[in-house]
């Protein structure tokens, strides 16, 4: 593990130039926040491929869902927060009609710290994976947003993915080590398995050091891909009948909520660690903000001994 | 006579039910000739007693007289050398009756379901045959697309669809019924030629800026057509849509408003006023034209004229009634379900 930090948005913006060189159907549409998306990499290439729809996400959507229906692969992109606002779009539209539209959502979770609640997107994992039909991943990493991200343009259907604004710790060497719809097993440990998605995947790799210290053994988990879920998840999790899931979302519906519905029918026992039922508030420094959001090594390394040991929390 | 007057007195000769104002419009359209040059000598024609076309407040179809009659066989050599393209589409009498199969169509599954939205779908049955009768949309080998964003309509679309045997006519019975492919509002899922599943007011013409815009960037053909509804207009998204369409020039987009004056419950004037709708859409950098959607001829001469002659995205306002001229069902109401007696003199209408 490295812990060399690189910029999940930038990441994204070098990866579209890649995937914009390989197929000519690839288009990129904008609602005017390329400067903040980095997708104005793209638009320097291929200005003939690139739209800038204006401030409007519900006409993005149903833009985009024109172009799919022309033949294009449509990548839509935008602050997750206010893709939200086209989700009712992208719920009568996209996922109904099964339309090859691509939804890259940077700046998700708490990661646009000082932009405050307004936005900040702790609710879009859920919000998604509710829709029938749609791929959702969550990269963990500027490796992982490469390579899904790429994966992601050769599924026919709808796909959403989540990003976060910059901080992003590098986890992956080679963007082989990632497949869409398979979970990863980072490390193995026997007394418990860590799974997590996006940044949290970093943040499990540090718990599983201070729980070691503790003389607990952690397998993590990078479950990237949170619908479909991989159905084989149980395999991955090895010995221990214990799980805890850590997402930078809201506890309520999210990546947790989707293990538990595999996990519990068999005969898991789960404990979930997330954003409690609120809202974020601005900050100036990331970190901080998560810590206050519970997002946090100490904090997570206190709950999940808690856990093990079988003690409630 | 004149060159003009005979070029009139020639086309009165095939016009269908056009009233005077519409066939001059589309004359002087189609011509580049005044308008006002063209009302002069209808004027003179109808003086020296050669054409017909009512009175203001009382329009009749614009016809030749007996007497026209004669004096256009009289000139007919003449007319040979008139080098004017007298190509114009003008209603025959087989239309008519398509269109009131249609609308025989439209009653059969409402009275038989018991459910749907009948007003709203009688009020875009002109408007919805025209479409399929000059574009030929979604159809196999059709280059055009057609999205009905007024989802609601879907009796109609179902109606068209089985005319032009995309569906079987045996399965209109069974609109709504669990298992049938006629869902409430339009379901590619299980009719691929609604092109797009809609049924969400507001979003259609997105939809349809992304199709045009897309045929543009593939060097493609055709138009796209969408048809929203008055109400409809209250969504935002059309506007943002408006917007997107103008900016990109989309010359082969083609949006036509349902006008019916009124939504579920009450005048549009009253709950969210679009008025002055025809300003707006022009102050949206659109080309707007109006027409009488009460006319079946009219709407056809319009998307024809269109079809050829588009420079912008254009808008065409198609005033209608939601009783579909019906006369006894409430234009002002938004349900009505036929009883048997609506649907039986239907079918002896059409007969």
């Amino acid at each position: 593990m490295s812990n060399q930090i690189a910029s999940a948005r930038e990441a994204f913006g070098e990866t579209l130039i890649e995937i914009g060189k390989e197929n000519d159907n690839v288009i990129v549409l904008d609602p005017d926040v390329s400067a903040s998306t980095k997708t104005f990499i793209f638009r320097n290439m291929f200005p003939n491929r690139f739209i800038n729809v204006g401030i409007s996400e519900q006409d993005m959507i149903g833009i985009a869902a024109g172009l799919a229906l022309e033949g294009f692969i449509p990548i839509v992109t935008g602050f997750s927060m206010f893709i939200l606002r086209g989700w009712e779009q992208i719920r009568n539209t996209i996922a109904r009609d099964k339309l090859n539209v691509k939804i890259i959502a940077t700046h998700s979770g708490l990661s646009d710290f000082a932009d405050g609640a307004s936005h900040q997107c702790l609710e879009d994992i859920a919000l998604m994976r509710v829709l029938p039909g749609m791929n959702v991943v969550v990269p963990s990493d500027p490796t992982s947003i490469k390579s899904l991200l790429k994966q992601l343009v050769y599924i026919n259907g709808p796909c959403y993915m989540r990003i976060g604004r910059d901080f992003a710790p590098k986890i992956y060497e080679s963007e082989d080590e990632i497949v869409f719809g398979k979970a990863n097993l980072l490390e193995e440990g026997s007394d418990l398995t860590i799974i997590a998605c996006g940044l949290m995947v970093y943040f499990s790799l540090e718990v599983r050091e201070k729980l070691l210290e503790n003389g607990f053994n952690a397998a993590v988990v990078d479950l990237h891909t949170i619908k479909p879920l991989d159905r084989e998840l149980n395999k991955v999790c090895g010995n221990s009948d214990k799980v805890v899931t850590i997402e930078e979302h809201n506890i309520i519906g999210g990546m947790g909520a989707a293990v538990c519905e595999i996990l519990s029918e068999k005969g898991f026992r789960i404990k979930r660690l997330g954003v409690p039922d609120m809202f974020g508030e601005s900050s100036r420094n990331y970190l901080q903000l998560l810590e206050k959001c519970e997002l946090n090594v100490k904090i997570f390394t206190k709950n999940i001994l808690n856990f093990v040991k079988g003690e409630l929390s | 006579m004149n060159k003009n007057q005979v070029l009139i007195l020639r086309l009165v000769s095939k016009n269908g039910d056009l009233t005077a104002s519409s066939f001059l419009k589309i004359l002087s359209k189609k011509t580049g000739i005044p308008l006002s040059t063209l009302k002069l000598n209808l004027k003179i024609l109808r003086e020296a007693g050669l054409v017909s076309y009512g009175k203001i407040g009382n329009p009749q179809p614009v016809k030749l007289t007996r007497i026209g009659e004669i004096i256009l066989q009289i000139l007919s050599p003449e007319i040979n050398d008139e080098p004017v393209d007298c190509s114009m589409h003008f209603l025959n009498e087989s239309d008519k009756k398509i269109v009131q199969n249609i609308r025989t169509k439209t009653f059969l599954q409402a009275y038989s379901s018991k459910t749907g939205h009948l007003p709203s779908s009688l009020s875009s049955t002109n408007i919805i045959s025209a479409i399929f009768k000059i574009f030929r949309p979604n159809l196999i080998g059709s280059e055009n697309s057609f999205v009905l964003s007024k989802g609601h309509a879907s009796l109609t679309l179902y109606a068209v669809l089985a005319t032009e045997g995309v569906i079987g006519e045996n399965e209109l019975p069974y609109f709504c019924e669990l298992g049938s492919r006629l869902q409430g509002h339009p379901d590619k899922r299980f009719i691929q030629e609604t092109l797009v599943s809609t049924g969400s007011l507001g979003q259609g013409l997105s939809i349809g800026v992304g199709i045009a815009l897309g045929k543009k960037l593939k060097n493609r053909k055709g138009k796209v057509i969408v048809l929203l509804g008055d109400g409809e207009l209250d969504e935002g998204q059309i506007w943002e849509a408006a917007m997107s369409a103008s900016t990109h020039r989309l010359d082969n987009l083609i949006a036509i408003i349902d006008r019916n004056l009124y939504q579920m419950n009450g005048s549009t004037e009253q709950i969210k006023c679009l008025e002055p709708l025809k300003e707006k859409w022009i102050s949206f950098g659109w080309d707007v034209v109006e027409v009488d959607g009460k006319k079946f001829e009219e709407v056809v001469a319009v998307l024809q004229e269109v079809k050829v002659y588009q420079k912008k995205p254009t808008v065409i306002i198609a005033f209608t009634e939601r009783n579909g001229g019906i006369e006894h069902i409430d234009k002002k109401i938004f349900y009505y379900i036929p009883s048997q007696e609506d649907y039986n003199k239907m079918v002896i209408t059409n007969e």
